[in-house]
């Protein structure tokens, strides 16, 4: 008897010693932020830039944060994040990451052999690793490291590539990649210049057969294409469709259309393509009809 | 034995961490900044003190007068567990910045050993109350060295040229038993009884 009244004795002093302390030293939360904490994805990616969702949670309240930089969470948390604090929202167009890069290592083979450490930074810093490209894919990997939500994989040419479905558009993988080749594009958009290499187009043949050569025949296809220098790319604040003949336009195979490929089935085997062909062709007919309409206007 | 021996001893001969390998699991989870390693020896401290005092007095005026004295270990974890999360509320209201520091460490002094390791000296050793204030003041003191020593030497070593495979916790293991090795050498300094 008297060691139960000793052992649940003390327990009872010191519960009320703690249920004081807890009043005494009771750290005032904003109501805002608990409500928060629970809405908040609790992936801790980063990608707002605040350490953890907590993080996040706090900069919100503080007013440090917009409530549409949860990538994650995307409209719908914006908005009910929106409603918590009380502000207007404005939603955002959901981004995903792109590698811009088609160049295999079949494509554009590597120069030398590299066995140097196994990431892109690394690699990188050396000349010569790497494909020939230097523009291009490492196809090293470190972006899947970067990537928490496994939405990243290699494929086995030599280059990697995002799971639009999978990818909820932090951007962790931009900041990965030492060359750049990461954008951040709209969900919604179908087609892709797969390619950042701005040189000219002559050096961009000699390292790569699937580089951009600024050839303008896409510009032709759509509007939504616009030149930079010698390297195409896609318009994303544009509404008009990008019709399906703008990537078979393309001499050199560079523009991915994600109605009728993912990118990794596109990359896989370039010449197993059922268009592969007729993307030649299509583009010679259309070389020949206009140089033949040129010949009758000149008539 | 004079209290001033008694805190030289509990501090480097009987050095909790590198002698009794007592309390490593902050040991090794807090020490890669000396800022963190300040806070947490500061609150490992309060509650080495506060602890001590309140299990030594629960021991003489409860345990032993009423024959229960082996309920010792586990009226000695309700006091210590009591106290340590008295302890992380009162950080987390004085001082956010190091509540977020000390993280998961600050609930697990909860069961470190090294404060049960103390109450339970304090009795075998047979010590009055003012010695038992100063063997945790002299306990605390030798948390807060080997903790500050260590954090220390691993700032530096987030700089040094670590092969690969040491790198992180490995070369931390390797230097703690170097630590360790060292302070064997306070031995000679225990007065021979």
């Amino acid at each position: 008897m008297i060691p139960m009244i000793v052992l649940c004795g003390i327990g009872l002093v010191m519960a009320s010693l703690l249920a004081v302390g807890r009043k005494a030293f009771a750290v005032e939360v904003d109501p805002r932020q608990e409500r928060i904490d629970e809405i908040l994805p609790g992936v801790n990616c980063g990608g707002c830039g605040f350490p953890g969702c907590s993080g996040f949670a706090a900069a919100l309240v503080d007013g440090k944060a917009s409530p549409t930089d949860c990538a994650p969470g995307g409209a719908d948390l914006a908005t009910e994040l929106g409603k918590i604090l009380g502000v207007e929202v404005e939603i955002t167009e959901p981004m995903v990451a792109l590698i811009a890069c088609a160049g295999t290592d079949k494509a554009s083979p590597p120069l030398a052999g590299y066995i140097g450490q196994m990431t892109c930074a690394a690699a990188h810093a050396v000349p010569g690793a790497g494909k020939a490209c230097t523009r291009g894919c490492l196809g090293l990997g470190s972006c899947i490291e970067a990537c928490k939500f496994d939405a990243i994989v290699t494929t086995s040419n030599g280059l990697v590539v995002v799971i639009p479905e999978a990818c909820i558009g932090c951007g962790a993988c931009v900041d990965a990649c030492p060359r750049g080749v990461i954008k951040m594009v709209p969900k919604k958009e179908t087609v892709h210049v797969l390619c950042v290499n701005p040189d000219k187009p002559k050096l961009v043949k000699a390292v790569c057969t699937v580089g951009c050569t600024g050839c303008k025949l896409c510009v032709k296809q759509s509007k939504r294409f616009e030149l930079d220098g010698t390297l195409a790319h896609v318009n994303h604040t544009g509404d008009e469709e990008i019709p399906e003949s703008a990537a078979l336009a393309c001499p050199q195979g560079t523009i991915l259309d994600s109605r009728k490929y993912t990118v990794a089935a596109w990359i896989a085997d370039p010449s197993a393509r059922e268009d592969y062909d007729k993307r030649s062709v299509v583009w010679k007919d259309e070389e020949k009809k206009r140089k033949a309409e040129l010949k009758k206007a000149k008539a | 034995m004079s209290v001033v021996i008694i805190v030289i001893m509990a501090m480097l001969t009987e050095n909790f961490v590198l002698s009794k390998f007592l309390g490593i699991c902050p040991f090794l989870g807090v020490s890669k900044r000396i800022s963190t390693a300040v806070g947490m020896s500061m609150a490992v401290l309060f509650v080495m003190l506060v602890a001590s005092v309140i299990t030594y007095t629960l021991q003489r005026f409860v345990l032993v007068p009423l024959e229960v004295t082996y309920l010792q270990t586990i009226v000695f974890i309700l006091v210590i567990a009591s106290t340590v999360q008295l302890t992380e509320m009162a950080v987390q209201k004085l001082s956010p910045t190091l509540y977020q520091a000390l993280g998961i460490f600050l609930p697990l002094i909860t069961t470190n050993c090294a404060v049960l390791g103390l109450a339970v000296l304090n009795i075998q050793r047979n010590y009055s109350l003012l010695e038992v204030i100063f063997h945790s003041i002299g306990a605390a003191g030798g948390f807060a060295i080997a903790l500050l020593l260590f954090a220390g030497i691993r700032e530096k070593l987030d700089w040094a040229e670590v092969p690969d495979v040491f790198k992180g916790a490995a070369v931390a293991l390797i230097t703690a038993g170097i630590l360790s090795l060292a302070f064997m050498g306070f031995s000679g300094l225990a007065p021979s009884n």
